[in-house]
């Protein structure tokens, strides 16, 4: 599903994000991504959502090339993923309906099927009652669930999840990590990065350790 | 669309104080170009009315008798450019020589040897003015085919007079039309700050909309109308303006003895013309907005919030 083969990233100023790193996550694996501030985290997750492509070196997500990705080609393939962020990155003065819809929207689906489905994924992540409430309104779990249901809506291959639950506190943390343990079982590959050492010990899943821009640990 | 619409709502909302500066600016360019073009127009009715009935005179050779004087007129008659023909023997034109100058010569009525140097000549009226460099143009070749007629000295329409008013004309057409252009490229540039600004403010929304998969056509659209309903917006404002300008003016004209006799001949810009504006305006507004958005690319505003 996800395979990074030799990868290099070199930003200007001989910074070296990622070395030589390879990696293989299969359809529907669950994967922890560990390493300190600065380890390349952000770099690799950046290439996975084709943020950014190796400076060498394969990287596949999906079936696609990511270094021979074209600019017009790359929308399309970001409706193939889903992207969660630490800080949630919902559109304020929009409401929970409205946000959750926007990966339907873009695609341009009938209004109809758009209403369902939204309708479903709100009931999955437990936030039906406040489909109407702006995103002001609601606490940081809640933000998250909205975040995830959009990240999800569309029904992608893989969910990418950076830092996740950095600013929750562990009750709801457990939450959203269940939240994901679903999303999991459902098939979809999930990603996730994250600093909280506890939590990945408690979750018993596979953990990447990722220091200096090389992988140091793979427990596969 | 609707969607498109909503946002250029939320963007009034969210930074209403820009975009009230914005709009002031471009109404503000606008209503100069629209003063322009109207001033332009008025005041070519105004030279129209003045060059109205353009004369020009045919000086004859002294051996053209009455005979062919006759077949001249009936040729000139024949065209269509002349309103009028009249024809002014050499005696005549003596006499009313003579009477013109008894003031200054008195002697000069009396004077019996008083030799001829006058020819005999053709006033003709012709139909149309010479208000702008086309008709002036026309009226120069016209003369030129006279010119050509049997028995036809010279032909005079006040030459100099006409070429120092061909000039002043172009001159105040060109500098109008330079003044026009330079401010509708100033307005592109204030579309596109205002646009600039807009996409700074909404850097969030366009990374999340990057996120999603939106293409970069879909996150320049909204910008792009938002463009373009500011420059209609912006041109209707101006119009209004210069609306309540003219009235004002035909007013104030029509108050003073010597500028009432013009007021008939002044009006706003017409229906078709307004229509024009509008589209212009919107078009420019438009423009302004895709110029500056086209930065936009995939992944552009989502990766340098990454790197933040």
């Amino acid at each position: 599903m996800i395979s990074f083969s030799h990868v290099y990233k070199t930003y200007p100023g001989s910074t070296h994000a990622l070395r030589d790193v390879s990696i293989e996550i299969q359809k529907g694996e669950f994967l922890f991504l560990t390493g300190p501030s600065g380890s390349g985290k952000t770099t690799l997750f950046r290439m996975i959502s084709a943020f950014d492509k190796p400076s060498s070196g394969l990287v596949k997500v999906a079936g696609q090339d990511i270094g021979l990705m074209s600019a017009g080609q790359v929308p399309f393939f970001r409706r193939k993923i889903g992207v969660v962020f630490q800080d949630f990155r919902l559109l304020r003065g929009r409401t929970v309906f409205e946000n959750v819809a926007l990966p339907l929207q873009v695609r341009g689906d009938r209004p109809t099927a758009l209403y369902k489905r939204v309708a479903e994924m709100l009931e999955n992540v437990g936030l039906s009652y406040k489909q109407e409430n702006q995103i002001e309104q609601l606490s940081g779990g809640e933000q998250q669930r909205v975040a995830i249901a959009r990240a999800l809506i569309h029904q992608p291959g893989v969910l990418i999840a950076d830092e996740p639950t950095g600013n929750l506190d562990p009750h709801i943390t457990e939450e959203i990590m269940d939240l994901l343990d679903r999303v999991n079982a459902q098939g979809t590959t999930v990603f996730v990065a994250t600093h909280d050492h506890e939590l990945v010990k408690r979750r018993a899943r596979r953990v990447v350790h990722i220091s200096g821009g090389q992988i140091e640990t793979d427990n596969k | 669309m609707v969607d498109d619409l909503k946002s250029f709502r939320r963007s009034w909302i969210q930074h209403t104080g820009m975009q009230v500066a914005t709009l002031t600016v471009l109404a503000a360019t606008f209503s100069v170009v629209i003063f322009v073009a109207s001033f332009s127009m008025n005041f070519h009715r105004f030279l129209a009315s003045w060059g109205e009935g353009t004369q020009v005179t045919i000086y004859l050779r002294d051996e053209v008798d009455n005979a062919a004087a006759t077949k001249l007129t009936s040729q000139l008659e024949a065209f269509r450019e002349v309103r009028s023909v009249h024809f002014v023997p050499r005696e005549t034109a003596t006499e009313d020589f003579k009477r013109q100058m008894a003031s200054y010569a008195p002697h000069l009525l009396a004077d019996a040897d008083f030799s001829n140097p006058f020819p005999a000549s053709f006033k003709l009226q012709l139909r149309g003015s010479a208000a702008t460099p086309e008709e002036i143009a026309g009226l120069e070749q016209f003369a030129l085919k006279l010119q050509t007629l049997p028995g036809v000295e010279d032909v005079s329409y006040g030459q100099s007079w006409v070429h120092n008013y061909a000039s002043f004309v172009a001159t105040l057409y060109a500098s109008s039309a330079i003044m026009a252009v330079i401010l509708l490229i100033g307005s592109l540039f204030v579309v596109g700050n205002s646009i600039r600004s807009s996409i700074s403010a909404r850097r969030d929304e366009i990374e999340i909309l990057e996120l999603v998969g939106a293409t970069a056509r879909m996150i320049r659209r909204p910008y792009v109308l938002e463009g373009f309903l500011m420059g209609g917006l912006a041109v209707a404002i101006a119009l209004s303006i210069n609306g309540a300008l003219h009235v004002w003016q035909k007013s104030v004209m029509t108050s003073s003895l010597v500028l009432a006799r013009l007021v008939p001949l002044m009006s706003f810009l017409d229906f078709v013309t307004i229509c024009g504006f509008i589209v212009v305006g919107s078009m420019i507004g438009a423009l302004g907005a895709w110029l500056t958005v086209r930065k936009i690319n995939d992944g552009w505003s989502a990766k340098q919030s990454l790197e933040s």
